[in-house]
This record gives C-alpha cells, structure tokens and sequence, in this order.
C-alpha cells in the first residue's frame, strides 16, 4: 500500500513540555488507523498539526510522497485533510445545508456578488441525509440543532466523505452518543473507508476503535511505542497494556 | 393551525410585527393625527437615520459583537466633515470623502483590538465611545458647526433632498435606508458572506475550523457600523441643520434595542434584517405616539423598557415552543 | 316633581358646562431642552404645570436632553398633532429656524422661552436676555474690585456649546476682553454627581489660578458649595456669580459661598409664554418680548428661597 501521509520525526513542545518527540506517522490509502493513547499521550496535539490548527516545532509531513505544509486550517481542508471534532464543528442555528457547505458554498452568478446556490445545496444536503441514514423528512433548511447528537456527528463524516476528503480524522466522534447513534457513526466511517477514504480515528473507549480499524498505533509520553497492532490478532486487555507501560 | 401558518408564527420577526401593528391601531384610535401625512413624513425623516446604524448593528450583533461607538460617530462625523467644508480645507465632497474615510479607520481600530488582541468588544467599543466623544468636544471646544448654507449644496440634495409624493414630503434619506435594508437583508440571507457572519456568531470556533476567516468577516462589519453610523450623522447634520458634537448621545443603547425587538439574537448566531426594521418602527412610533397623546416625556423610558422586556420573554417563549415542536 | 325638574336642571347644567370646557380646553405643546434632572427645569415644569391647573388647558410637556434632532421632531409631531400652541427653548442657535417656519405656515403660535434665539420667527420671546445677564455677571466682578486685570475667571457650564453658555459667554468677553481678564469654560455635564467630581478635580488642579467663578448654569453654580467644602476653601475666599434659580443657590448666597445669583423667574416664564401663546392662538398676536430675572444678593436671598422652598 502506498502511503497515503507521511509524518517524519514530528516534534512540539510548548516550552519545557515536549508534548511530542520524534513520531513518525504513515497512514495507507482505505486505511483506518485507530490512534490510542492515555490522557497527555500527545494524539490531540498530533491531530492538531495534521489538521492545521497548531505548527509542528519540527518535522515533515508529506502527502503521496510530495512535502506540504499545513499552516492553517484552510491548508488542511484544501489538501484534503477533513478533521471531525466531538461538537462536530457545526454552527447549532444554521440550516444543515448552510452547515454542509460552510466555508465552501457552491456560488452562482457572478463570483463577486457571493450568491449561494440554495437549490444546489438543499439537493445535496437531502441526499446526505439519506445517506447517513435518517428516515424522516426533514428539510435542508432545519437548524442543525434540532438533529440528535449522532445525527449530527454523522453528518458532519458525510461532509468530510461529500468534499472529497482524502483523511477523515475522528477526534472522539463517539464520546457524547449513546449505542445506537455510536453504532450509527462507526458503521459510517467503515462505509468512509469503503468509498475511498483514510481514516484516523482516536477514541477513548478501546472497544470502539477495535470494532473499526485496519491498524493501531500508540502514543505514550508523546513518543509512537507501537504502530502496528492488528486488532484482530490481539485483545483489548494487551493493548491496554501497551498504552500504560505494564508491558515493559 | 395549518403548517404555514405555523412557520409564520414561529418566525422571531411576527411578534414584533404584531406588536407594531397593534401599536399603529392603538395610538390612530387615540389621536387620528398620528396617521396624518404629515405625521408619517416626520416619522420617516428620524427614524431612518437611526435605522440606518441599525442595519448595520444588526449585522455585527449577528457576528457575536456589539459596537457601543456607533453614537459617537454619529455626533463626530458631521463636525468633522463640517469643520473641514467651513474653514475652506476642502470642497464638501472631498470632506464627505475623509470623514467616511476616517470613520472606516476607526472601525478598523475597534475590529482589530477586538480580533487581534481578544478584548470583548463591548469593551473595546465602550473605550472608543470616549475617545471619539471626547475627541468631537475638544477640536471643537463644544461649539457646534454651521450647516444652514447646507441645502445649496448638490451633495446635500443627494443625500437627504426632499421632494414630495402624493403630500407625502419624503427625504432621499428614506431611499438610502431602503435601499441599504433591501441591500444588507440580501446580504445575511443569500450570500456566502452572510452565512460567514451568521456562523462567526454562532460557533465562531467551527467556522474557522471549516476554514471561514472569523477575524476578517468581524473587522469588515465594525468597518461598516462606524461608516454607517459616520453617515447617518452627516444625514441628520443636513436635515436638521445642526452639527453639534453632542449629538447621538445614547443612540447605542437605543439601536442595540431595536435590533433586539426585531428577533436578532443577543448572543449572535442568528440575525434578521426585517426584524430590525419591525424593531426600528416600534421604537421610534412609540416615541412619536406618546409625544402625540400627551404622555409626560419623563414616562417615554418606562414604555420602552415595558417593551423590552415583554419582546424577549416573548421571543424566548417562542424559542421555546419551536423547540418543543420539533 | 320639583326635585327631580331640578335634577335635570342641574344634570344639563353639568353637561352644558362639560362640553363647554371640551369646546374651550386647548391643547398646547410646552418643549424644553433640558434635562429633567437639572433642577432648574422642574421649576419651569412647575409653572407649564400651574398654568394648565388655572385656565383648564391641556399642556403636553417633554424634556430633551440637549438632543437637537429628538426636539425637532417632538415640535414636529406638536405641529402635525395640530397643537393650539407650542412653547419651546432653544437648544442650539438657528436649530429651530425650519420648525417656525412649518409652524408658521400653519398659523400655530409658537413662541420661545428661557434660551433665545433671535434668527428664528417665533411669535413672541419670553426669558432673560442671555448675552446681558453674561455681561452683568462680569461687570458686577468689576464694578466690586473683585477681578481686575490679568486676572483669570473660571466658567465651569453643564453642556458645552448648547445657547445659554454660548450667548452668557459673548456677553461675559465683551467686559472682560478689553480689560485683559482671562478665561476657561470646562464642562461638567448633566448629571449631579459627576457635575461635583469634575469640580471639584478642577479646583484641586486650578487653585491657585482662579481669581473668581462664573457658574453659566444652574447646576454648577448650585455646586459651588459642595465643591469648595470638599476642596476645603472658605466661603467668600474666591467670589462666585452666576445662574441661582436652585435651593442650593439661595442657600449658597445666604450662606456667603455665592456673591451674587441670577433669578430668572422660572415658573413665570413658562406661565407668560404659555399665556402669549394662548393669546395669540385666540387671535390677539404679541407684539412684545418679556423680558424676565433679577440679580439677588444675601439681602433678597431669603425671598427666592421661600419662593424655591414653598413649592
């Protein structure tokens, strides 16, 4: 499998903090890579610097083999990287399809005016929302507010896979769901995988990532001790012990 | 009820509007005058020139901020331009041209510490409140400006000329207020823009994260309420023939109420161009009826908070309710 | 029988007299400037007050602020309401040239009271003749070898730019320009509290600089004693002069704070100016000002304090 991203010798520190130190990261293409770790691992600070919102101290990342450099959130989403947050970054007043197409709304008539195509948009927005697996009608112009938590969250993975993301990442999609919206929101991304897209996805709950992932890799003290568990030729009890150091 | 009626009364804009309408009723039974054609033009000549910082207001509240200068500027303006036109600085163009210049420089002064620095901008515009203020009262050492000489002036014409249709005399000030409302309510409804200022206000954090730029979109509208507010006191120094550094004192607080009454959320996210202009009438209406009916001025300020308060415990209630039903 | 003809008598009397004062019960218009916390107001309200009790005229009454546009347009609402007359001060020199001009299209009298303003066409002026008073004040400074030449005056004033302390102040540098006395106008705003604190802030900073005070409003001269007593100076140490239209002022005056105030008669001036404006709404024009106010020492003090107090 070509390597889909590439991270090398990725350092932070914030001061005297090295909140990562030295980790490589490869994610394949129709990867789903579980990110695990214990609290103040570094897997937040390391989506982070993948997702644009916070520069590496030190380090490279190179997409398809070419070098890029992600400075800001805009430069993620245009290379491609989408990142899934637990409010789902979603504006609760605004209609689904505003939410769908915030940042990048399909235009028509002259480029200047900024005149959104809302048709185009509501047509969209319907067809995802079948797609994730809501039954009721429910309009294209409901605040998104008014869909449950996983609905929302499910929306916003329909998004990532709408935009043509390369990486979807998942930062604890699952935390705030109950198990029927959970079960709603993995079965997603396995279909996310299916279609084309990489994954990477952190959760705290273990049992979730097992159900999902291709490959586990895990942090500790900001440094990769390992990266190439197949989950489904280990168990949960040995990874747990992987993630607080028992193993050594 | 049937379902469109239902979406009609559950919109933030139909309690203002039938609070408008049983105002309109009540104060015309009271005093048919208040209907008069007369009556109407006078209404009309204020009330845009408040309207039009509204508009604007309306705007920055959506975004998440308030602007607290908008009075200032509305007093500082006209001195200025008035002061450059009188002592032969510049031709009245020219000085019409600076001064909307310098009020867009201040506005960018306020979105800049706002964005940049991080200080909530009730604060950062309550600061600018002062020193724009304070500014008007020292340059000009509290003498007004004379504009009496105004109404030769084409740019006078342009601005606020009145000219009568059907006996009703009507200000070009109106057209601008219709046109910008017609403008601005385009602008938060069906333009990309808009839905960057509606998303800033709401969840300022999703939207840089699906890669709006918060800070810009919040800079331009503080631009736009200071140039608005710049503009509407040039307006009122024409109309009224007046340029006294003291006007538009408290006009904030008033602007900021009727963009209230009209639906628009106080903690941004959700704005509405049709509200404010509803919330612009039954402010400056009241004000015109109780004037009109003879209750004593001092009592002007209990109505407008009675109608407040009654506004928000009725928006809040038809949040409520529109929650409850989906 | 006869009780209940005298009933009737008396029911029709009572109607006949009820739709007579209907018929004859005007509506007038009484619009001020100022603020309803300046003391001096509520005096001018009180005879507005006075006035609608003793003829049985309605009299719509409304305070601005200093807001030049919200008093044009409550005059404006005044004249298309069909007022049968309006009262109003001035709040700005030629603010109020258009709005006559509308009321006099109308035939509604419209007469001006306590803040003249000459270049508009009202029917009739009642009030002091500000640019005098100003002109009196320093004179009086003068005239009792309390200021002399290169002396400095303070005029601390409510609202700077608004007519009164405009016009006092013409009146004040045509006595003391000549003379080489000099000046400083600093506001103080309308509101009690801070109207103190920037006296008092200026007091501390100017001591030794001011050789006499002239209070161009109410409010501030009615501070005078509180200032000096926080700043800790003696009354009579700096001679004062000015507005005394207050309690606080007559008390200042007999007290010894205050040498001299200015007694503008406020409740008659609103009652002349409503009574010319009746008049001539009756058909009878004025063809005369009224001219109003006296100044008063610790002497006549007692007098305006019984007249401030009795109310």
């Amino acid at each position: 499998m070509t390597a889909l991203i590439q991270m090398q010798g990725i350092s932070k520190s914030y001061g005297p903090v090295h909140a990562l130190e030295e980790v490589d990261l490869t994610v394949g293409e129709h990867e789903i890579i579980g990110l695990l770790g214990d609290n103040g691992a570094g897997k937040s600070t390391l989506i982070k610097i993948l997702s644009g919102a916070v520069p590496a101290s030190s380090g490279t990342i190179a997409i398809r083999g070419e070098r890029v450099s992600i400075n800001s959130t805009s430069d993620a989403i245009s290379q491609g990287i989408e990142t899934i947050y637990q409010d789902s970054a979603l504006v609760p007043e605004l209609s689904i399809a505003r939410n769908l197409f915030l940042g990048r709304e399909p235009l028509k008539g002259p480029a200047f005016l900024g005149w959104m195509d809302q048709d185009a948009m509501g047509e969209v927005a319907r067809s995802l929302l079948k797609e994730v697996g809501i039954e009721k009608d429910i309009p294209p112009t409901t605040p998104i507010g008014s869909l449950s938590g996983g609905e929302r969250q499910s929306v916003a993975i329909a998004r990532a896979m709408y935009f043509d993301s390369e990486l979807i990442i998942l930062d604890e999609p699952t935390n705030n769901l109950g198990v029927a919206e959970t079960q709603g929101v993995l079965r997603f991304v396995r279909n996310a995988r299916d279609s084309g897209h990489s994954c990477i996805f952190i959760a705290h709950n273990i049992h979730h990532v097992f159900q999902v992932v291709d490959r586990i890799v895990v942090l500790r003290h900001g440094r990769v001790v390992a990266d190439d568990i197949d989950p489904k030729q280990t168990s949960v009890e040995v990874v747990e012990r992987i993630i607080t150091g028992m193993e050594e | 009820m049937p379902a469109f009626a239902k979406r009609i009364v559950s919109k933030p804009e139909f309690g203002p509007f039938v609070l408008l309408l049983a105002m309109v009723l009540i104060f015309w039974e009271l005093n048919p005058a208040f209907l008069s054609l007369r009556n109407i033009s006078n209404t009309l000549a204020f009330t845009v020139e408040l309207g039009l910082i509204a508009l604007a207001m309306t705007l920055l509240m959506t975004s998440g901020e308030f602007d607290l200068s908008v009075g200032s500027l509305f007093g500082f303006s006209p001195v200025l331009m008035w002061t450059l036109y009188n002592t032969g600085v510049a031709s009245i163009e020219i000085s019409f041209a600076i001064t909307l210049a310098t009020a867009l420089g201040i506005g960018l002064i306020s979105g800049l510490f706002v964005t940049r620095l991080k200080i909530p901008s009730f604060l950062v515009t309550l600061g600018m409140l002062l020193v724009v203020r304070g500014t008007a009262l020292y340059v000009t050492n509290g003498f007004p400006q004379r504009t009496w000489n105004a109404k030769d002036l084409h740019l006078a014409q342009l601005l606020v000329g009145d000219f009568t249709v059907a006996g009703l005399k009507l200000h070009m000030s109106l057209l601008w207020f219709i046109a910008a409302a017609v403008l601005l309510g385009i602008l938060l409804t069906r333009t990309m823009t808009g839905n960057w200022i509606q998303a800033s206000g709401g969840n300022a954090n999703a939207a840089r994260a699906r890669g709006v730029d918060v800070n810009r979109t919040k800079i331009k509208l503080f631009m736009l309420s200071a140039a608005m507010a710049g503009f509407a006191g040039i307006i009122s120094s024409i109309r009224t023939a007046a340029a006294n550094p003291n006007s538009g004192t408290g006009y904030e607080l008033e602007v900021i109420a009727m963009v209230v009454i009209g639906g628009t959320a106080l903690t941004g996210g959700r704005g509405t161009i049709v509200g404010t202009v509803l919330g612009i009438f039954i402010l400056r209406l009241m004000r015109n009826g109780i004037v009109l009916i003879g209750v004593p001025g001092l009592a002007y300020n209990i109505f407008i908070g009675t109608i407040i308060l009654a506004m928000m415990a009725l928006h809040s209630w038809l949040d409520r309710r529109h929650q409850e039903g989906s | 029988m006869l009780n209940k003809l005298t009933a009737l008598v008396i029911a029709l009397t009572l109607g006949a007299t009820l739709f007579v004062t209907e018929v004859t019960a005007k509506t007038f218009y009484w619009v001020a400037h100022g603020s309803p916390a300046d003391p001096v107001w509520t005096y001018f309200l009180a005879g507005a007050q006075q006035w609608a009790a003793d003829t049985g005229n309605r009299v719509n009454t409304s305070f601005h602020n200093g807001d030049v546009a919200a008093q044009q347009e409550t005059l404006r609402i005044a004249i298309a309401a069909g007022a049968d007359g309006i009262v109003t001060s001035s709040p700005d020199p030629g603010s109020l040239i258009q709005v006559t001009e509308e009321a006099n299209e109308l035939g509604i009298p419209i007469v001006n009271m306590n803040t003249p303003d000459p270049t508009a066409n009202f029917d009739a002026y009642v009030g002091g003749d500000l640019i005098d008073y100003g002109r009196q004040w320093a004179q009086y400074l003068v005239d009792k070898k309390l200021v002399k030449t290169g002396d400095f005056v303070w005029l601390p004033v409510e609202v700077i730019g608004a007519s009164y302390g405009v016009l006092e102040e013409q009146g004040i540098a045509s006595v003391f320009e000549p003379l080489g006395i000099t000046w400083e106008i600093t506001d103080a705003t309308l509101d009690q509290g801070e109207v103190i604190t920037r006296m008092v802030d200026y007091m501390t900073a100017n001591y030794d600089k001011v050789d006499a005070i002239i209070g161009l409003g109410d409010l501030v001269t009615g501070s005078i004693k509180r200032v000096f007593d926080q700043c800790g100076i003696a009354p009579g140490e700096i001679p004062v002069i000015g507005w005394g239209n207050s309690l606080d002022t007559t008390q200042e005056v007999l007290l010894g704070y205050v040498n001299a105030a200015q007694w503008q008669d406020p409740q008659a001036t609103s009652y002349m100016a409503l009574t010319l404006a009746a008049m001539a709404s009756s058909g009878i024009p004025p063809g005369f000002d009224i001219t109003t106010g006296a100044l008063y020492e610790a002497d006549k003090a007692q007098i305006y304090d019984d007249i401030l107090s009795g109310k």
